[in-house]
């Protein structure tokens, strides 16, 4: 159980793109790693998933996209955070962190009755 | 897996590149979808190997960690494509919202000249909607029954004189019998009846129609149910229908009418239902009818109105030709002179021609002030040049300039078209108001949002055609590099000039054509009001009385009432003569029998018309109308026994043309031997005179005989017709309160009305005509005062070296005539094609009529030399120096 990778909760994926390009522009395949990396891998990002939320923040427009040159001069296509990415960003890291406080005080509360 | 290495096929780079290009077109999200997926294969495999795989090996472990990714594929394209249109969408709105308020900035810029330009579209589609809008409610739709394509209206014509009459019910029943072409046929019957109300009698329109009648016209009640067969025999209930209008104005539109009851004459009738406005008939398209009452075959006198509808798919031809045989049968006892004619109702409104005339008449007004913009563009494109070269040098390409310029033109015409929709409602107004007293159906023509989609579509149209031709030159000129001073360059006001002389041409020639058109008309009405009506009509009076057939059968029993009532009539104040007759022009009763004459080799029937106009009256008619006689005198004491005739001088004329009539015999040539009439012996030829309108004086033959006992209808003349039809009224009511009928008019109006449709046509036409004038008069000032004011410059230059300002000014004033003239001809000898649209409007006037076309020539080359006379004035009074310095600039 330890080794397996982690479900994502609802929400979470894109809470840790914005989080992920906040540190810079980025193609998909980098965020895919950095969050696996970053994680040491607990997380396994799949690809069908992945692709599908990037276009859906670029729809919302909290992140944009164009299409730029990797260092390895390829083509690929860089995301990057718009001002109303960020500051969903900031909102939403406040809200997981108020939540997963939350949570864990509960998860380390001994039953007091039984 | 972070050292991101390795390289892409080689082949999956160049198929990149092709897609890149073809990304440069049109971007394609499903493409851009697919590489970014690539690319992340590609890394995902370079990583593989990078951990010491085999390219296979490295491959296939990418495809497996991906798994199946054609959903997630699509939910991007999906995304990116709903993305993609919305951007491409607001990017659009974006430049037009800016094309927009560009041009009404530029447009409030010159407020004088985009008052001008918006008012000369206003009028021209205006004029263009409101005609419109009559042709669509009288041309388009006049009849809106189901499958009114396929409606026809069956008549008896006499082929010589285009006389036509309703067909027997004889031939209606063998029609509806055994014409196999034929889907349904119904009968109708028109009249009128008096609406018995506290005041005066109202008279209302009525209509009979059968039990099918409603369902062959498919137009639904409001409210209530049709005739059924036990109220279409003669002895059935009282029923009524009521018409749309009556029961508006009379009943308030109320809702519980249905079983109420209204009296007619003397009779209550039941309200059965209430019809629908859309309900006409043919014979009444004009009108509406107020009261629909069942048909009664046996209580009708004439032969009924028929309306038919033909099968799918036949054609006009072979309908007329199987009903044609069929009224051939020996049986129908059709004289062998008339024949089947089929109308559509298309063909029966009433002013078809007028309103085709119309319709002409305002494109061509349209077309001017379309070059009446068309011009002001143009010189505003002059003085826009710099603009648009700026513009140009700052990165705007062709094609932007382009549809900048269309989009004021367009913004231009919406302002004109919305303000010509408004001139289009007054004008209906106005129409409604001046119309003649038979153009009810004017009431239809109203500006509903089909009306509003054509003046749309006009305005759009007109836009686009000034627009497109200033856009064609302003992307010229973005292009043409004109940033340095285009004041001085000869080039460009040659290349003006040569846009401006075609403009000058087009306008002189239109205007030319519309001026033609008035003046034919506006002589042949003059000439109509000048006709000699024959008759002294002033201060006449016609009292008109139905008497009942079933209580008056015979003249015995007419002749005392008629008596009284004119015994009444002349002790009247104001009243000076007192006649009863059959009938008044322009009025008078036809007969539908040839005419035959004796001649010594026997009787020879005459080989005019069949449908002989006839009246008879006493010996001291004459005198009392002030007839002239040509030949002969009025009647002898016995006249009746002596069988003696009165002819007008068309009827001698037609008859022993060249020769004196007097003396002569003619009769009635009746099919029946038995009710043949006896030799009548003409006494008198009087002058011709109104018989059934002022444009037939002069072709209408005219037989008077004398009258037996008195006739149904009073000629009173009297300076006091108040007086007159009140005191007729209550005499009526005193003698027999069983006479309901009662038609008092005026007979001087009644024969003016004659010729109210051509008084009305030459009204409207007239009217367009100035209209067009004025617009091409302002359009022609403005052109030909430009490209003067153009050459201030030149003309100080020219006064400075000593040209005389005679010398000068004739060869500028020869330049805009030389112009003018080449317009004028031009639309002269349109006129003189066009003008046999206006044939069967004239009267009297040919259609080559040489004074028209020199007044209209003379107006017109008058206004242009004004229009050059004026700016050149101006330009000489200018002092050299200025002219040199600024002549240029003084543009509009």
């Amino acid at each position: 159980m330890r080794n397996q990778p982690i479900d994502f909760l609802r929400g979470t994926l894109d809470l840790l793109v914005l989080k992920t390009l906040s540190w810079g522009p980025s193609h998909g395949y980098a965020i895919a790693r950095w969050i696996e990396q970053c994680t040491n891998d607990a997380f396994a990002v799949e690809e069908g998933s992945l692709y599908p939320a990037l276009y859906r923040l670029e729809e919302q427009g909290l992140i944009t996209a164009d299409w730029g040159v990797t260092d390895k001069n390829r083509r690929a296509r860089f995301y990057r955070l718009t001002a109303a990415g960020k500051q969903e960003l900031k909102t939403s890291q406040e809200y997981w962190q108020r939540y997963t406080g939350a949570v864990s005080k509960l998860l380390v509360t001994s039953p007091q009755g039984a | 897996m972070r050292d991101l290495q390795g390289e892409t096929a080689p082949n999956a780079r160049q198929a990149f590149t092709w897609r890149r290009y073809l990304r440069f077109w049109r971007s394609r999200v499903d493409h851009d979808v697919a590489d970014e997926l690539q690319f992340h294969r590609d890394m995902l495999i370079d990583d593989y190997r990078a951990l010491g795989m085999s390219p296979d090996d490295a491959r296939g472990a990418a495809e497996r960690r991906l798994g199946d990714l054609r959903r997630p594929t699509d939910e991007c394209v999906t995304i990116a494509t709903r993305q993609e249109r919305r951007t491409t969408r607001a990017l659009m709105f974006d430049a037009l919202q800016q094309d927009l308020r560009y041009a009404l900035r530029m447009l409030a810029m010159r407020k004088t000249w985009t008052a001008v330009a918006v008012l000369t579209l206003a009028l021209g589609i205006g004029a263009n909607t409101a005609v419109f809008s009559i042709v669509d409610a009288l041309i388009l739709n006049p009849l809106p029954f189901v499958g009114a394509d396929r409606l026809v209206l069956p008549w008896m014509q006499e082929a010589q004189s285009q006389w036509k009459m309703m067909p027997t019910r004889g031939v209606v029943r063998a029609w509806r019998s055994s014409g196999h072409l034929v889907e349904a046929i119904e009968e109708y019957q028109t009249g009128r009846v008096n609406l018995a109300t506290t005041g005066d009698p109202v008279e209302l329109q009525t209509a009979t129609i059968g039990t099918g009648m409603l369902r062959f016209a498919g137009v639904p009640l409001v409210m209530g149910r049709g005739f059924d067969t036990s109220e279409t025999t003669p002895n059935g209930p009282p029923v009524v229908i009521l018409g749309n209008s009556l029961w508006r104005t009379r009943f308030g539109g109320s809702h519980d009418v249905l079983g109420k009851r209204i009296t007619l004459g003397d009779t209550p009738y039941t309200i059965i239902g209430v019809a629908s406005s859309k309900f006409r008939l043919p014979a009444l398209l004009q009108v509406e009818t107020q009261l629909w009452l069942p048909y009664v075959a046996e209580k009708e006198q004439s032969n009924p109105a028929t309306i038919v509808r033909l099968k799918a798919g036949v054609s006009l031809p072979a309908a007329q030709a199987e009903l044609d045989s069929i009224a051939r049968r020996p049986e129908l006892q059709v004289g062998s002179r008339l024949h089947v004619l089929l109308q559509t109702p298309r063909d029966i409104v009433g002013y078809r021609d007028t309103i085709y005339l119309l319709t002409a008449a305002v494109a061509v007004l349209l077309l001017i002030a379309c070059a009446n913009v068309a011009h002001l563009m143009l010189a505003r494109g002059a003085s826009r040049e710099r603009e648009i070269a700026i513009r140009g040098a700052l990165g705007a390409g062709r094609f932007r300039i382009a549809r900048q310029l269309i989009t004021e033109s367009l913004v231009l015409s919406a302002v004109g078209g919305v303000i010509g929709v408004g001139l289009a409602v007054g004008g209906l107004a106005w129409l409604e108001s001046a119309r003649p007293a038979g153009l009810q159906l004017l009431d239809r023509a109203q500006v509903d949002w089909r009306v509003m989609m054509v003046a749309l579509l006009l305005a759009a149209a007109t836009g686009m055609t000034f627009g497109l031709v200033s856009a064609a030159r302003g992307a010229r000129d973005a292009t043409a590099g004109s940033l340095k001073d285009t004041a001085t360059s000869g080039t460009t006001t040659r290349r003006h000039g040569r846009v401006r002389s075609l403009l000058v041409v087009t306008e002189m020639a239109l205007s030319a054509l519309l001026l033609v058109g008035a003046s034919l008309v506006v002589r042949s009405i003059v000439k109509l009001q000048s006709v000699d009506p024959g008759f002294d009509s002033k201060h006449l009076y016609s009292i008109d009385v139905r008497l009942p057939r079933s209580t008056y059968k015979t003249s015995e029993a007419v002749t005392p009432f008629m008596n009284a009532l004119a015994a009444r009539a002349r002790q009247l104040p104001g009243v000076t003569s007192v006649a009863d007759v059959s009938s008044l022009p322009p009025n008078i009763l036809i007969f539908v029998e040839p005419l035959e004459i004796e001649t010594p080799a026997g009787p020879r029937t005459d080989g005019g018309s069949s449908f002989n106009p006839k009246m008879s009256v006493h010996d001291d008619f004459f005198a009392k109308a002030g007839i002239r006689f040509v030949e002969g005198a009025t009647f002898s004491p016995n006249a009746v026994d002596l069988h003696e005739v009165i002819i007008n001088a068309s009827l001698a004329h037609r008859l022993w043309p060249g020769q004196s009539a007097l003396g002569r015999h003619v009769r009635l040539a009746s099919s029946d031997p038995k009710d043949r009439e006896p030799w009548n012996t003409v006494v008198g030829v009087t002058a011709d005179l109104v018989v059934h309108g002022l444009s037939g004086v002069g072709k209408e033959g005219l037989m008077i005989y004398p009258e037996k006992g008195a006739g149904q209808t009073l000629a009173v003349r009297t300076t006091d017709p108040a007086t007159l039809f009140r005191e007729m009224r209550a005499a009526v009511r005193q003698i027999d309160p069983s006479v309901k009928t009662l038609k008092m008019t005026s007979v001087e109006k009644d024969v003016a009305d004659t010729i109210a449709q051509q008084r009305f046509t030459t009204l409207l036409l007239s009217g367009f005509a100035v209209l067009a004038v004025a617009l091409a008069a302002i359009g022609l000032y403005g052109v030909l005062s430009y490209s003067v004011a153009e050459r201030t410059r030149e003309i100080g230059v020219r006064i400075a070296l000593g040209a005389t300002p005679s010398n000068l000014a004739a060869e500028i004033v020869r330049g805009g005539v030389v112009l003018s003239a080449i317009g004028l001809v031009l639309g002269l000898v349109a006129a003189n094609w066009g003008a046999r649209l206006l044939r069967s409007v004239l009267f009297s006037v040919g259609d080559h009529d040489a004074a028209s076309y020199v007044a209209a020539g003379v107006l017109l080359l008058g206004v242009s030399i004004i229009a050059c006379l004026v700016p050149m004035r101006r330009a000489m009074s200018v002092d050299p120096v200025i002219a040199m310095r600024d002549g240029a600039d003084r543009r509009w």
